[in-house]
C-alpha cells in the first residue's frame, strides 16, 4: 500500500494517473474543446475548481452519507458546483462561456470528477482530497492546454490567439485530428514515462549494488 | 416508531434532502447575485456589433408588467407571422453617417417549433435606404445543428434591401436561383434565422415605430 | 548471425518466384508513368515537379523513420521496396496542379510514416496510405484551393467547361443544380480540356498502365472493372434508369484512377476471389450512393471505408481446404 501524502498525491494526479493521458477519462471534452488552447485551459480551470470543491464537500460529508445513495449524493454535490460555475462564468467571462457552450453543463457527468469523488474523496480526509482535487484538476488543465496549443498551432498558425505565422493544416482542426492528436500525445506522455522510470531503475540498481558491495566488505572485515 | 427512524432508507433520504436543500438555497441567493439582467446583455449585443459601448435611445423594450400599468406602446411586444420583436433601439452612427437601428427579434418555426434570437442591426442612411449590416446570435431554442449557422450564413443577409423593403429571405434547399435563399444544410434551423431577420423587415415595412 | 547469408530460414510454401514486393512495386511505377507523363503534357512541368516532390518526401520520410527507430543506412537502403514510390507517385497525382508545394509534402509524409510505418511498414497497413495521404491533403488544404485548373490542351468537341467545376462537381449537383458535363465522352475519356487532378484526368493512360499491369500478372483486371461498372450502373439506377449517366459518371473524377491503382493495393483487399468480388461490388455501390448523397467526389472516402471492411471480410469467407466438410452441430 501506498502511502498518502500530499506528494504522492500530487506525483499521482499531474502524472503517473493523470486523467487524461494515463485513465483517459474525460474525452469528451478532450477532443471537442480542445481546438484552441485558451478553450483547454478554461475547461480546465473550470473542472479543477469542481473537482476541488465536490471533493472538499463528498470528503466532509463522507461520514454521514449512507453507502447505498453515495452516487445521487455525489451527483447533487457535482451539479451544484457545475451550476455556481456556470453563473460565474456566465456573469463575468461570457466569451468563455459561449466558447465552452454545452460542455460546460456536462461537466456533472464528467468521469474525472465522479471517480475522484468515488475512488479518493470518499475515503480520505478533507485537505487530502482538496489536494487530489487541485492536482488531477491541473493534470486535465495541463493535457487539455498542452493539445489545444498543439492544435491551435497546426490548423491556425496562431498560439494562443497570437498569430505566428499564416499557414494551416486544416485536417487538425476537425474531429480526426483531435483523435489524431490525442494518440499521439498518449503515446508521447507514456514514453517520456517509461524512459524516466527506465532511468531511475538503473540508478536504484546501481545504489543498491554499491549497498552490497559496501555491506560485504562490513561483513568480511567482521569475519576477520 | 423508533425504528422507523434508524431505517436505512430514513436515513437516505435525510441526507439526500439536506443535500439538496442546502444546494438549492445557496444556488438561489448566487442565482439573484450573479443573474445577468437584460440590460447587460443589450450592452454586450451592442458591444459584440460595435466593438464598444453606444449610447441608444430606447424605442421598444418589452416590459409586461410595464405596460399594464403605463399602456404605453413602448413596452409592448411586436409581433407578426415570422415572429416577435421584443426590444428596438436606436443608435446614431456619425462614423458611417447612418442610423442604426437595432432590433432584438425571435424567428419562430425553427427545428420542431424551437426559435432562434438574432440581433440584427438595420442602418438607414440619410436617402432612406435599408441594410442589414451585422447580425449577432443571441440565443436559440431546439434547434440543431447550429454549427451549420456559421460567417457565411449571416453574410447571407447583408444585402442592399434598399428604400422599400420588398423581399423576404427564404431558406429552401432545392430554390437555389433565388438570391434572398439563406438555405444552409442545416434548413430548418435557418428557417428560424431567416424568419427573425424578416421580422424585422416586416416590422419596418409595417410602419411600426421607429 | 553470420550463417544467416548461408542459411534461409523461412516458413513454406518454398516457391520461388521473380515477383519480388520490389518487383512488383517496381512495375507499378512503371505502369504510372504513362499517367505521369499524360499530366505532364496536359498541365505543364508544375505537375512533374509535384509528383517529384511527393515521391521523394515520401521516400525521405521513410528513411528518417527508419533511421530513428535505429536502422543503419545499408541496412535501410537494403530493404528497400519502391512501395513509398508508389504512395508517392499515386498522392502526386491526385492532386491538382494548382495545390501548393508543401501540399504533397506534407500528405506523403503523413501516408508514410504515419499510416505504413508506425503499422510496421510495408505488407502490415491497415488502409492504403496513399489513400490516407490524399485525403489528408483534400481535408487540410481545401481553403487554399478553389477551383482545379483546366490543361493545356484544349477539347475535341471544342467546347470548354466552366471552369469554375469539374465536369463531376457539375455532375453530381455540387452548387444544387444537376449539370451535364457539355465536354464529348470522348473528352472525358482522353482527358482534353478537362479540369482536374494531374493524373486522373487522361483514362486512356490509367488503361494502358492497367493493362501493362494485367499482362506481367500483377493485377487482375476483372476487380476494377467490377468496382467501375457497378459504380455506374447504381449511378444510372438512383438517376432513374438514364443511362446517359453511365459513361459521364464512370469517366470523370478520380474513379478510373482509384479503380485500377488504389483499390486493387494487395494488402489492402480481401484473400480470396469471391471476397474479391463482394469487396469490388460493395466499393462500387459504396462511391455511387456516397456521390449521390453528398454531391462530392468521394472515391477515396469510399476505398478508405472499404479497407476497413477487409479484416472483417477475410474473417467470414476463406478458402475451405479440399476435402472438407462442416462439423456437424452435436445434437444437445
Amino acid at each position: 500500500m501506498k502511502k498518502t501524502n500530499i506528494k504522492t498525491i500530487a506525483v499521482d494526479g499531474l502524472i503517473t494517473s493523470n486523467p487524461t493521458f494515463k485513465l483517459v477519462l474525460g474525452t469528451c471534452p478532450t477532443l471537442a474543446l480542445t481546438t484552441l488552447a485558451i478553450n483547454g485551459i478554461g475547461m480546465g480551470l473550470a473542472v479543477t475548481f469542481v473537482l476541488i470543491c465536490s471533493n472538499l464537500l463528498v470528503s466532509l460529508l463522507r461520514k454521514v452519507i449512507p453507502n447505498q445513495v453515495r452516487i445521487p449524493a455525489f451527483v447533487l454535490i457535482i451539479a451544484t458546483f457545475v451550476t455556481v460555475v456556470r453563473l460565474v462564468l456566465d456573469k463575468f467571462m461570457p466569451s468563455l462561456y459561449s466558447a465552452l457552450g454545452l460542455y460546460l453543463p456536462l461537466i456533472v457527468v464528467n468521469c474525472i470528477i465522479l471517480a475522484r469523488a468515488e475512488s479518493f474523496a470518499s475515503k480520505n480526509c478533507v485537505l487530502y482530497s482538496m489536494a487530489d482535487g487541485l492536482f488531477t484538476g491541473l493534470g486535465f488543465t495541463f493535457a487539455l492546454t498542452v493539445m489545444g496549443a498543439f492544435r491551435e498551432l497546426l490548423s491556425s498558425g496562431a498560439i494562443f490567439g497570437v498569430k505566428l505565422w499564416d499557414f494551416e493544416i486544416a485536417f487538425f482542426s476537425s474531429s480526426a485530428g483531435a483523435f489524431f492528436t490525442f494518440a499521439i500525445f498518449i503515446a508521447l506522455f507514456s514514453y517520456i514515462e517509461s524512459v524516466v522510470k527506465k532511468q531511475k531503475k538503473i540508478k536504484d540498481y546501481a545504489e543498491l549494488v554499491k549497498l552490497k558491495e559496501q555491506s560485504a566488505f562490513v561483513g568480511t572485515t567482521e569475519a576477520k | 416508531m423508533m425504528s422507523f427512524f434508524k431505517s436505512l432508507w430514513f436515513k437516505c433520504t435525510v441526507v439526500l434532502l439536506a443535500i439538496a436543500v442546502v444546494a438549492g438555497g445557496l444556488l438561489a441567493v448566487l442565482n439573484n447575485v450573479l443573474a445577468v439582467s437584460d440590460k447587460e446583455r443589450t450592452t454586450r449585443a451592442i458591444k459584440a456589433i460595435y466593438g464598444t459601448e453606444m449610447a441608444h435611445e430606447i424605442i421598444r423594450e418589452y416590459d409586461k408588467n410595464l405596460f399594464a400599468e403605463t399602456n404605453d406602446i413602448k413596452y409592448q411586444k411586436y409581433e407578426n407571422e415570422y415572429g416577435e420583436i421584443t426590444n428596438v433601439y436606436k443608435i446614431t452612427n456619425e462614423t458611417e453617417n447612418c442610423v442604426d437601428y437595432l432590433f432584438k427579434s425571435t424567428g419562430i418555426n425553427g427545428y420542431k417549433g424551437g426559435t432562434i434570437t438574432l440581433w440584427v442591426k438595420l442602418s438607414v442612411d440619410y436617402n432612406q435606404n435599408y441594410k442589414i449590416t451585422s447580425i449577432v446570435m443571441e440565443s436559440f431554442d431546439k434547434q440543431t445543428l447550429m454549427s451549420k449557422l456559421d460567417a457565411n450564413y449571416y453574410e447571407g443577409f447583408y444585402k442592399d434591401i434598399a428604400n422599400e423593403m420588398q423581399n423576404y429571405f427564404t431558406a429552401d434547399e432545392k430554390d437555389t436561383s433565388n438570391t434572398l435563399n439563406v438555405a444552409t444544410n442545416a434548413t430548418k434551423s435557418s428557417r428560424a434565422g431567416a424568419n427573425a431577420v424578416n421580422c424585422v423587415i416586416k416590422y419596418v415595412r409595417d410602419g411600426e415605430t421607429l | 548471425m553470420a550463417n544467416s547469408d548461408i542459411l534461409l530460414f523461412s516458413s513454406s510454401p518454398h516457391v520461388k518466384s521473380p515477383k519480388t514486393t520490389k518487383w512488383i512495386m517496381l512495375n507499378v511505377c512503371i505502369a504510372l508513368l504513362p499517367s505521369l507523363i499524360f499530366g505532364i503534357i496536359y498541365f505543364g512541368l508544375k505537375a512533374l515537379l509535384l509528383v517529384a516532390v511527393s515521391v521523394l518526401s515520401a521516400v525521405v520520410s521513410e528513411f528518417i523513420y527508419l533511421f530513428i527507430t535505429g536502422k543503419k543506412f545499408d541496412e535501410i537502403v537494403k530493404q528497400f521496396d519502391y512501395s513509398s514510390c508508389v504512395t508517392g507517385l499515386l498522392i502526386g497525382l491526385t492532386i491538382g496542379t494548382n495545390y501548393p508545394i508543401y501540399a504533397p509534402i506534407f500528405g506523403s509524409a503523413f501516408a508514410i510514416i504515419v499510416v505504413k510505418m508506425l503499422f510496421g511498414g510495408t505488407g502490415k497497413n491497415i488502409v492504403n496510405p496513399a489513400i490516407v495521404g490524399r485525403i489528408f491533403i483534400f481535408i487540410s488544404f481545401q481553403t487554399v484551393i478553389t477551383a482545379y485548373l483546366s490543361p493545356n490542351i484544349a477539347s475535341i468537341s471544342g467546347k470548354t467547361l466552366d471552369t469554375s467545376a469539374t465536369a463531376l462537381a457539375g455532375l453530381l449537383g455540387q452548387d444544387g443544380v444537376q449539370i451535364f458535363p457539355n465536354l464529348s465522352n470522348w473528352d472525358l475519356f482522353l482527358g482534353t480540356g478537362l479540369s482536374g487532378c494531374i493524373g486522373e484526368t487522361c483514362k486512356l493512360a490509367i488503361l494502358i498502365g492497367a493493362v501493362y499491369l494485367a499482362c506481367v500478372g500483377i493485377l487482375n483486371i476483372l476487380y476494377p472493372i467490377i468496382y467501375v461498372i457497378v459504380c455506374g450502373l447504381f449511378t444510372v439506377l438512383l438517376n432513374g434508369f438514364d443511362f446517359a449517366f453511365f459513361l459521364p459518371s464512370i469517366l470523370s473524377g478520380g474513379l478510373m484512377i482509384g479503380a485500377f491503382f488504389m483499390a486493387t493495393d494487395y494488402v489492402t483487399t480481401p484473400n480470396t476471389k469471391i471476397a474479391n468480388y463482394i469487396y469490388f461490388f460493395i466499393l462500387g455501390l459504396l462511391t455511387a450512393g456516397l456521390r449521390q448523397a453528398t454531391h462530392m467526389e468521394v472515391v477515396s472516402f469510399a476505398i478508405l471505408l472499404m479497407n476497413l471492411t477487409v479484416p472483417i471480410i477475410d474473417k467470414f469467407i476463406y478458402h475451405r481446404p479440399f476435402g472438407y466438410y462442416k462439423p456437424k452441430k452435436e445434437a444437445k
